[in-house]
């Protein structure tokens, strides 16, 4: 009996949804923060609902999956798109189809029917064995040469590499996103890290298909002011400021001119915080952000190539959260739908 | 009827009032194991399947990891802790010193200088090699 009243509160509480932005979604579904009933958290760890917004075509569909995989039980998933009859990616076989411009009815709808039993939860896409085999000299898996032998539950220990005090550090070599906060629509960075310090950067696009965007459910295409309070939103959840990004996310939905919430950002000390970080021809973090609050700024998607080769170059040797902040700020002048035509690095 | 008596005899508590408390430890005791029992007969079925292999990779928004997490960070403070527990020593030899410091007088501020004048060699020497600079 407690069980099923703990239950029945869990249904009814805030649902908490990790979006993932595919082809055509833009940031658009950052609106969604201005819904009560629906709460955005950074990881697939903390969510019960995985919104898939747009197009996942190739690439983008695999880790789309690993990212449905790793969403707790109880999990369901939606799908919001344009193109239902594009090709439909393995995680999204059992999930509902949202061909409107407002998805929170189902996605609250889903999380109740899981969280009380109703549906069943989504299954693994993943097989259940590790990554890669367990094989070493051993019967375990473990053994090999010195004491960096063997691959303990299916991955290789990072080997040594010199760092920037002389030191040997462990090189951890390791592939993020698309599906973080703050990054464009498909973007990926591939990275090697000693210690938080990134030695090694490489940014790349995934090939976001070709299609309608969500913005075209909805009828109309956004003004830039809105756009301009759609990725600020993103950025403000970036920098931690979860409640004024809900705040700018509701003044984006009502289409309405944020001043007061603009004045708030200012104050807020985030353009402080993020002056001198990802500094490219003459501008860094916290002037493209200074120039997005302008309404007379440059305008959203204006930049259809973002250098995403030199900035990566510009990137090596801060720390991570440094390296999102530069990608986050360039999220503006990338656009919704840009696809930054990028050189390897 | 049970009489119960308060108030403690010539040495100690009553034999009514160290029953009383016993019986409510015991009390206690068979509530909160019944408790625990309940809630893991009541939880067991319940419980979530094994996290499985999918589930347990890195979250990565979507990327792959290739090599494993377990890593080596430098512990930049090991210097300053072996500094500080040199001289942390030095500190445990003035404790025992401070309080025999006034019946003993000028002779145990000799012996007191002549030690902290040797350690105060050591900090110099370590000043000069580097030991306390934050790396």
């Amino acid at each position: 009996m407690a069980i099923g009243i703990l239950r029945r509160w869990a249904a009814s509480a805030p649902v908490p949804v990790f979006i993932a932005r595919g082809g055509g979604a833009g940031w658009r579904p950052v609106e969604l923060a201005a819904d009560p009933r629906v709460r955005l958290v950074p990881s697939p760890r903390h969510a019960s609902v995985l919104l898939a917004a747009g197009r996942f075509p190739g690439p983008m569909g695999e880790a789309l999956d690993r990212v449905h995989d790793q969403l707790p039980a109880p999990r369901a998933a939606v799908w919001w798109t344009a193109d239902a009859d594009a090709g439909r990616p393995a995680a999204l076989q059992g999930a509902s189809v949202v061909p409107g411009p407002d998805p929170v009815d189902r996605i609250v709808a889903a999380h109740r029917a899981t969280v009380l039993g109703d549906a069943p939860s989504s299954p693994d896409v993943g097989a259940d064995v590790p990554p890669n085999e367990f094989v070493g000299l051993g019967d375990n898996g473990h053994g090999g040469e010195g004491m960096m032998g063997g691959v303990p539950y299916g991955r290789p220990m990072a080997m040594t590499a010199d760092d920037r005090d002389g030191l040997a550090l462990d090189r951890l070599s390791v592939t993020l996103g698309p599906f973080l906060p703050g990054f464009t629509n498909g973007l990926q960075a591939t990275v090697a890290l000693q210690g938080g310090i990134v030695q090694e950067l490489s940014l790349d696009v995934l090939d976001l298909g070709e299609g309608r965007s969500l913005d075209d459910l909805a009828g109309e295409a956004p003004t830039p002011w809105r756009t301009r309070l759609r990725w600020l939103s993103e950025a403000l959840r970036v920098g931690g400021l979860d409640a004024l990004a809900v705040r700018t996310a509701r003044a984006a939905r009502q289409g309405d001119e944020a001043t007061s919430t603009v004045a708030l950002v200012r104050r807020s000390g985030l353009l402080r915080s993020w002056s001198g970080i990802g500094a490219l021809d003459g501008l860094d973090a916290a002037s493209r952000l200074a120039g997005a609050l302008d309404p007379s700024g440059p305008a959203p998607g204006g930049q259809a190539d973002v250098p995403l080769d030199r900035l990566a170059a510009s990137l090596v040797g801060s720390d991570w959260a440094d390296v999102v902040v530069a990608i986050c700020s360039f999220g503006f002048v990338a656009g919704e739908n840009a696809h930054p035509r990028a050189v390897h690095r | 009827m049970i009489i119960v008596e308060i108030g403690g005899g010539v040495g100690g508590e009553s034999p009514g009032r160290a029953q009383v408390l016993s019986l409510l430890a015991s009390l206690l005791a068979v509530f909160g194991t019944t408790l625990v029992a309940t809630f893991t007969v009541v939880a067991w079925p319940r419980r979530g399947a094994a996290p499985t292999w999918a589930f347990r990779a890195p979250t990565l928004g979507g990327g792959c990891a290739e090599t494993h997490a377990w890593s080596r960070f430098h512990a930049r403070y090991y210097p300053m802790t072996l500094v500080f527990i040199a001289f942390e020593m030095e500190m445990m030899f003035m404790y025992p010193w401070a309080v025999v410091y006034v019946r003993e007088g000028l002779t145990a501020l000799v012996d007191m200088g002549v030690f902290l004048g040797l350690l105060s060699l050591g900090i110099l020497y370590a000043w000069r090699e580097g030991a306390l600079r934050w790396q």
